[in-house]
C-alpha cells in the first residue's frame, strides 16, 4: 500500500511537467478590423500578438474583417470573444478609451506615448476605468494623428473655414458637431467615401490621418492648391475589447503591458512614417498665436460636450494632466477649468 | 508568330548599325588600344551591354517565359538583375528587363518567406511560442526583401513608361515585350505593398501605388492578357472598395477574370480571384477559386508557361497556408484543389439491396 502511494507520487512528480506543457491553450476568436484585410498592418500587428499571447494560455484564432461595423456587431452578437476596432467605433463600448479621440485632446506624439503607457500601465486605477459591466479594454495602440485636408490652401485659419462643406464620419456625433461650431456644413459619411468625395471636389475639407494622404490618394483632392493644416486634431487608436469573462485577470495586465511595451514602438514608427510621408510643400503651417487661439476653443468643446456626456471626464482629466506633464508653459495648465466643474 | 519572334523582331532593327571603314590587322588593335586608352574600357562596355540587353529581351525572355521551373525563374533574377542593371552605368538601358528579373528574383524570397509563415502556423498549434516567433521574425525579413525587389521592379516600370492618371494617359506599348513588362511592373507594385505590410511598413512602400495600378491595368486588353487587367483593377475593388467605381460588383468581376484566365492557358487571374478573397476572408471565394485552378490545369498556353506556373506557385502558397491552419500539414502532393474536410464520393449504394 505505502509501496503504490509512493509510486503514484512518484508518477505524479514525474506527469506533473508534461501534464502543464501538454495543457491544451483554451481557443478563442479574436476579429480584427483592417482597412486590407489579413493583409494589413493592424492584421500583422494582431499575428504577433497571438503568437505571444500563446505562451499566456490562450489560443486565439484571428479573423479579419474589412467592415469596421460588421466586426463591432459581431463582438456586441458574442462571435467574437475579443475584437479590434478604432476608438471611434469602440466609443460604445467604453466611454474612457472611447473618448481619447477627443477633438484637440492628444496635440503631439510625446502626449499620446505617454497616455498609452499609462493605459498599458495596470494601475489600479486605471484598470478599473477598462473594465465595464461587460467589456475590458485589453490595449490601446496609436493609428495617428488626424489633421484637415483642404482643397484651397487660404482655408488656414478657422475664420475661413465658415461655409465650407467638410466629410465627417456619420456614427461620430462629435465630429459634426465641431464642424457646425465653427460654420462649416457637415457632410455625413463613412471610411468608405469620404476620400473620394474630397477627391472629386464635392467636399471642400476632410478629416483624416496621415496614412490616408497616400492609401487613399487625398493629394488628389489638394491638387493643385490645397494643402494639411498643420494642427492636430486628435488621435485615431485602435482598441483591443474583449468579452467579460472570456480572459482571466492575468491575461488582461499581460495584454495591456504587451501593447504598451511592444506594440506602441511599433505602431509610433510606422506613424511617424506616415507623417512624414507628406511632402513638405503641402503643409500649411500656423502662427503661435493662431495655435494657441485653437487650442483654446477645442477647449471649450471638449469641456462643452463632456458637460453634455459625450467624452467621459475621468479621461478628459487624465489627457489634460498628461498634456501638462508633457509642456507645463501650456495655456490651459495655469486653471483647472476642464477638471473642476 | 511566335512569342519567340515577335520578341526579336523590333531588336533585329536595332542591332544593324551603320558599316564604318573596314580597318585590318595591327590597325585594329591600335584604333581599339587607342580608344581604350582615351575613354577607358565605357564603349566597349556599353556595347557589350546594348547586345546582352537586347539579347536578353529578344532571346532570353521568350526562352524564359516557356519555362515551368519556379526555381530557374528564382535563380535567374536573383543571378542576372545586378549583372544587367550594372550596364545602366555603362550608358546600357537594362530597365524593362530589371522589371521582369526583379520579379523573378522577388519569387526566391517569397518562397523563404512563405516557407516561414508555414513554420509559424505549424509551431503556434503545437504550442511552441519562441518557436513561432522566430518564424515570424524571419517571415518579416523575407517578405522585406521581397518587398524591396517588387517596387524596384515596379519603379523601373513606371520610370520607363510613367504613370497613369487616367484612360487618357496610357503609355504607347509597342510590343507585347512592352504590355509584358508594364504588366509584370503593375502586379509586383500591388504585391510590394502587400509584402511591406508584413514586414511591418519597414520599407515605407507608398501606398497608394494600389490606386495608381487600378487605372493603369485599364491600359491593357483584358481579353489578350488572360483577364488579368481586370483581375488586377477587381481584386483592387474587392480590397478597397472606395477606389471602386459605383455598383460594382468586385467579386462578380474577380470570378470572371479568372474563368478568363481558364479558357486562355494562363491562369494568373485566378490569383488575383485567390489572394483577394483571401484578404478580405471570404473563404468560399478562396477555396472555389483553388479548385477552378487546380481544374483547368491542361491545355495551357506554351508560350507562357512561366506566368502560369508562377500563378501556381502563388495559389499553392494559399492552399499550405489554409491547410496547415487546419492541419499541420501543407496541402498534399498532387492536392491542389482538395481540402481536409472534403467529402468523400456518396456512397449511395444500397448495401441491403445487395444482400
Amino acid at each position: 500500500m505505502r509501496f503504490s502511494k509512493g509510486l503514484m507520487a512518484m508518477a505524479a512528480a514525474v506527469m506533473l511537467p508534461f501534464s502543464s506543457a501538454a495543457q491544451a491553450a483554451e481557443e478563442r476568436l479574436l476579429c480584427v478590423f483592417d482597412i486590407l484585410g489579413s493583409s494589413g498592418d493592424v492584421y500583422n500587428v494582431m499575428k504577433d500578438y497571438a503568437a505571444a499571447a500563446q505562451a499566456q494560455g490562450y489560443a486565439l484564432k484571428l479573423k479579419a474583417y474589412t467592415d469596421e461595423n460588421i466586426a463591432a456587431e459581431d463582438l456586441k452578437a458574442n462571435q467574437c470573444d475579443m475584437a479590434a476596432i478604432t476608438g471611434i467605433r469602440g466609443k460604445h463600448f467604453n466611454t474612457f478609451t472611447g473618448s481619447m479621440d477627443s477633438i484637440g485632446s492628444m496635440p503631439n506624439y510625446d502626449v499620446t506615448r505617454m497616455v498609452m503607457q499609462v493605459l498599458g500601465s495596470n494601475n489600479p486605477k486605471i484598470k478599473e476605468s477598462l473594465r465595464g459591466s461587460s467589456y475590458e479594454i485589453m490595449g490601446v495602440m496609436p493609428a495617428g494623428a488626424t489633421y484637415l485636408f483642404v482643397k484651397d490652401h487660404n482655408m488656414n485659419t478657422v475664420n475661413h473655414l465658415a461655409g465650407k462643406s467638410i466629410s465627417v464620419l456619420e456614427y461620430d456625433v462629435t465630429q459634426a458637431r465641431m464642424a457646425a461650431s465653427v460654420g462649416m456644413t457637415p457632410v455625413m459619411s463613412d471610411i468608405s467615401n469620404f476620400a473620394g468625395r474630397f477627391n472629386n471636389h464635392s467636399v471642400d475639407i476632410c478629416f483624416a490621418p496621415a496614412m490616408a494622404y497616400a492609401g487613399l490618394e487625398l493629394y488628389k483632392g489638394m491638387e493643385p492648391n490645397g494643402g494639411v493644416v498643420d494642427y492636430v486634431l486628435g488621435q485615431l487608436s485602435m482598441q483591443l475589447i474583449a468579452r467579460n469573462g472570456r480572459f482571466g485577470d492575468e491575461f488582461g495586465d499581460w495584454s495591456r503591458s504587451y501593447f504598451g511595451q511592444t506594440v506602441l514602438p511599433r505602431a509610433m514608427r510606422l506613424i511617424e512614417q506616415f507623417d512624414a510621408g507628406i511632402p513638405e510643400k503641402w503643409w500649411i503651417r500656423i502662427s503661435d498665436p493662431d495655435r494657441e487661439r485653437y487650442d483654446e476653443m477645442m477647449r471649450d468643446a471638449r469641456v462643452e460636450m463632456t458637460k453634455e456626456g459625450l467624452f467621459n471626464k475621468e479621461m478628459m482629466t487624465l489627457l489634460r494632466n498628461i498634456r501638462c506633464r508633457v509642456d507645463g508653459g501650456r495655456a490651459e495648465c495655469s486653471d483647472r477649468r476642464e477638471i473642476d466643474w | 508568330m511566335t512569342l519567340h519572334s515577335m520578341f526579336r523582331k523590333q531588336e533585329v532593327a536595332g542591332a544593324s548599325s551603320d558599316r564604318k571603314p573596314r580597318l585590318r590587322g595591327w590597325r585594329v588593335w591600335g584604333v581599339a588600344a587607342a580608344l581604350m586608352a582615351m575613354q577607358g574600357c565605357t564603349a566597349v562596355y556599353k556595347t557589350t551591354g546594348d547586345i546582352l540587353v537586347n539579347f536578353g529581351r529578344a532571346e532570353m525572355t521568350p526562352y524564359l517565359l516557356q519555362y515551368d521551373d519556379i526555381g530557374m525563374a528564382c535563380a535567374t533574377g536573383e543571378g542576372f538583375t545586378p549583372f544587367l542593371s550594372s550596364f545602366e552605368s555603362v550608358g546600357a538601358k537594362p530597365g524593362r528587363l530589371a522589371v521582369l528579373v526583379n520579379t523573378l528574383a522577388a519569387t526566391c524570397s517569397d518562397g523563404k518567406a512563405w516557407e516561414q509563415e508555414l513554420r509559424y502556423l505549424r509551431e503556434m498549434r503545437a504550442g511552441d511560442v519562441v518557436s513561432a516567433q522566430d518564424a515570424r521574425a524571419l517571415q518579416k525579413r523575407y517578405a522585406a526583401v521581397s518587398a524591396q525587389r517588387q517596387y524596384a521592379a515596379y519603379q523601373r516600370m513606371v520610370d520607363y513608361y510613367g504613370e497613369v492618371d487616367g484612360p487618357k494617359d496610357c503609355p504607347r506599348l509597342r510590343s507585347d515585350f512592352d504590355e509584358v513588362v508594364f504588366m509584370t511592373g503593375l502586379l509586383s507594385g500591388v504585391q510590394a505593398v502587400l509584402n511591406d505590410a508584413v514586414a511591418d511598413g519597414s520599407l515605407g512602400v507608398p501606398r497608394d501605388i494600389a490606386a495608381k495600378v487600378e487605372r493603369a491595368a485599364g491600359c491593357l486588353d483584358n481579353e489578350k492578357w488572360w483577364g488579368v487587367p481586370m483581375g488586377v483593377r477587381a481584386a483592387l475593388w474587392n480590397t478597397l472598395p472606395m477606389i471602386a467605381p459605383d455598383g460594382v460588383d468586385a467579386k462578380a468581376e474577380l470570378r470572371q477574370a479568372a474563368a478568363q484566365g481558364y479558357q486562355s492557358g494562363v491562369r494568373l487571374a485566378s490569383v488575383l480571384y485567390v489572394v483577394s478573397t483571401y484578404g478580405t476572408g471570404d473563404m468560399d471565394d478562396v477555396r472555389a477559386g483553388i479548385r477552378g485552378f487546380a481544374a483547368h490545369g491542361k491545355d495551357l498556353n506554351a508560350d507562357y508557361r512561366m506566368m502560369d506556373s508562377i500563378a501556381e506557385f502563388m495559389i499553392t502558397g494559399i492552399s499550405d497556408r489554409l491547410w496547415t491552419e487546419a492541419t499541420g500539414k501543407r496541402t498534399p502532393f498532387d492536392g491542389l484543389g482538395t481540402f481536409w474536410d472534403d467529402q468523400g464520393p456518396q456512397n449511395d449504394i444500397n448495401i441491403d439491396d445487395l444482400l
